[in-house]
């Protein structure tokens, strides 16, 4: 249902065009869970707001295609583009403190969504009431008239998935939508995402730097690193197998369930690099301990690993 | 239950209002001259005797605790004494030039206002461009431009080299307007009398402008500021996501953010509204409260500086009243 082909996006900045993402590709099929993983500045959100050409145009220059249900979504008038967001394809977004407009109550915050595209006239309380109850705001009758700061963390991104669902969209892009909440809430919204993925068949790109969490819910898993795909493949087997350096290293640092196996939790060496000063070659190069000469040199080609295993490494290749 | 709190924060302001009335009580008469040496003028053909029963008639022999008292006992029946220099009561006068300085107050303000916010938010969305650039060069210097001086310049541009507008009034003295409001714009309107709108109009324009042109720029910096700030809020991208145009997104989602802090300082600057007008008033010698101070406080006139001043805590209690009205249907996160 989701294409994304070649997607490169440059931010125009004083010092000149900053690649942000470069040659991205991704392949999402109708009710299929796909995680993107990377430290921030990796570029895995920015992917996400070009999805919804969110980006300020002004100040972005966008290459490559973003093919969603046979139509080019770059080649959309605006007026197109708007009959898309939040219909067919809608976002939840990082801070549910910060993504609420404050001086609005919750219930016209939902059904501002059904207004703009004219979806359940003159249900649309039914409807606001429905969505509170399927996304776990209790009593929702008495709470639809409260304001955001009458809501906890929890309850407010419960509020936001709520907005997100209104007009049963096809695709949801959840740009890190746990991170800012306690971890027992944290599995809660997993749990919501799981149950909407389910039981409308609604297709998700999970955004995340948590890769516990997205082996917890993502079938696929595409690892970023300064703002390109390492490597990306099925779930599982980039769990048990990983092959690219970087993602090994994510790995064996982060303590995950039934694979870590009591080993010793390690960390990367260096940090991320600067986006308007990528090192040439292979951006992990500098951090990698089997680096060689042509990781320098040249951008990695990709290599097939497996079944829809796929990775960009020299090492690899050789 | 609003009304309650209404009625609440009135009963709580009257401390501050006996504060203000005391203290101007006392200021005046420390203010160094005398008020009957003003009124008598330095002829020197003035006898001890004249001047002390001048003196006592005036009630000004008694200690100043019993003129307190007097005074006192005075405002509670609403007489406020008389003017010694226009022979005319205190009450009399203010209801002569208050409507006045309500007048140019508010079209200062409405100036203000439809000007400094429309360009505040122009210049936020369009942050850096060279609108943006030019409006926040201008508002700097609106700030930094002393009243008395740009109402100088802006009767020396528009009356006295252009004629296009008078130099002072506020009314031409050949018309006729009956009055209901006080408010000459609104009576004129009011009765039909277009000669008088037109005069009226022309004699506001200039200290209106002069007035409000401080608040205009602080209103177009904060409101953009404040705007820039919003624009930046999640909230944003999540009205976009939703689906809306960006004229909704702005208008519906940012505005309404950003007039908080725009409504916080403008209720702030009242104070320089009502201040303000007492230079404005007198460089256009228009007939309103500010000037009628200025020329009692040259005159000693305490009878009716007090009765000003009390009129000026007046409006200003109520007018941050209704700011802070304002605010919180603005703000769901306060209350009265």
């Amino acid at each position: 249902m989701l294409d994304i082909k070649h997607l490169s996006v440059k931010f125009k900045t004083r010092h000149g065009m900053v690649r942000a993402v470069s040659e991205v590709s991704l392949h999402l099929d109708k009710g299929r869970i796909l995680g993107i993983v990377g430290e921030s500045g990796s570029g895995k959100s920015t992917v996400l707001n070009a999805i919804l050409r969110l980006l300020p145009e002004k100040d972005v220059l966008l290459e490559g295609r973003i093919i969603y249900e046979g139509t080019d979504l770059f080649a959309l008038s605006p007026q197109a583009m708007r009959a898309v967001r939040g219909k067919e394809i809608s976002m939840i977004f990082q801070d549910p403190m910060t993504t609420l407009n404050p001086v609005y109550n919750i219930g016209n915050q939902i059904a501002e969504s059904l207004k703009i595209h004219g979806l359940y006239r003159g249900r649309e309380r039914e409807r606001v009431l429905e969505l509170m109850q399927e996304v776990g705001i209790p009593s929702p009758e008495n709470r639809v008239l409260e304001y955001p700061h009458q809501f906890s963390g929890g309850m407010q991104q419960r509020a936001i998935i709520a907005i997100a669902l209104a007009c049963e969209p096809k695709l949801l892009l959840a740009d890190e939508p746990t991170t800012a909440l306690d971890v027992t809430i944290q599995a809660q919204i997993v749990e919501l995402l799981r149950k909407i993925n389910r039981t409308h068949h609604t297709s998700i790109i999970l955004v995340t730097h948590n890769l516990a969490l997205a082996a917890d819910l993502c079938e696929e898993i595409a690892v970023m690193y300064a703002g390109r795909i390492v490597e990306k493949g099925p779930a599982e087997v980039i769990l048990q197998d990983p092959r690219h350096p970087y993602t090994r290293g994510l790995l064996s640092a982060v303590p995950l369930p039934g694979i870590t196996h009591g080993a010793r939790l390690t960390t990367i060496p260096g940090t991320v690099p600067d986006l308007a000063d990528l090192p040439p070659g292979c951006a992990f190069h500098p951090r990698c301990p089997l680096a060689g000469k042509e990781c320098a040199r040249l951008v990695p080609e990709p290599v097939e690993a497996g079944d829809r295993h796929v990775l960009w490494c020299w090492r690899e290749l050789n | 239950m609003k009304t309650i709190k209404v009625v609440q924060r009135l009963i709580e302001s009257i401390p501050l209002f006996i504060l203000t009335i005391i203290a101007v009580f006392f200021l005046v008469r420390f203010m160094p001259g005398d008020p009957v040496d003003i009124m008598m003028g330095s002829g020197g053909n003035v006898t001890q005797e004249q001047i002390e029963q001048m003196r006592s008639q005036l009630g000004l022999d008694k200690p100043i605790a019993i003129q307190f008292a007097d005074f006192v006992r005075g405002a509670a029946q609403g007489d406020l004494g008389y003017s010694i220099t226009q022979s005319k009561k205190v009450t009399d006068l203010l209801v002569e030039t208050f409507p006045a300085t309500i007048e140019l107050a508010l079209a200062a303000l409405l100036f203000a206002l439809l000007i400094g916010l429309p360009v505040g938010i122009y210049s936020a969305v369009k942050q850096n461009s060279w609108v943006d650039r030019l409006s926040m060069g201008f508002s700097f210097l609106g700030i930094s431009m002393p009243a008395f001086w740009l109402g100088i310049l802006g009767i020396l541009i528009f009356s006295v080299s252009l004629h296009w507008l008078p130099t002072s009034g506020r009314l031409d003295p050949t018309l006729e307007l009956r009055q209901i409001t006080g408010l000459f714009l609104l009576d004129s309107i009011l009765t039909g009398n277009w000669a008088a709108l037109h005069s009226a109009f022309t004699h506001l324009v200039l200290p209106a402008v002069t007035l409000g042109a401080e608040l205009l720029a602080i209103v177009a910096r904060i409101s953009r500021s404040s705007m820039v700030e919003v624009l930046r809020h999640d909230y944003v991208q999540l009205a976009r996501s939703k689906g809306l145009k960006e004229t909704a997104v702005i208008f519906k989602h940012a505005l309404p953010n950003a007039l908080i802090p725009t409504v916080t300082v403008v209720g702030l600057q009242m104070g320089v509204l009502l201040g303000g007008n007492m230079i404005v008033e007198t460089v256009f010698g228009w007939p309103g409260l500010g000037r009628l101070v200025v020329q009692s406080i040259l005159n000693r006139d305490y009878a009716v500086i007090q009765g000003a001043v009390m009129l000026y805590g007046i409006t200003f209690i109520l007018a941050n009243l209704l700011v802070d009205i304002v605010y919180t249907y603005l703000n769901p996160k306060i209350s009265l």
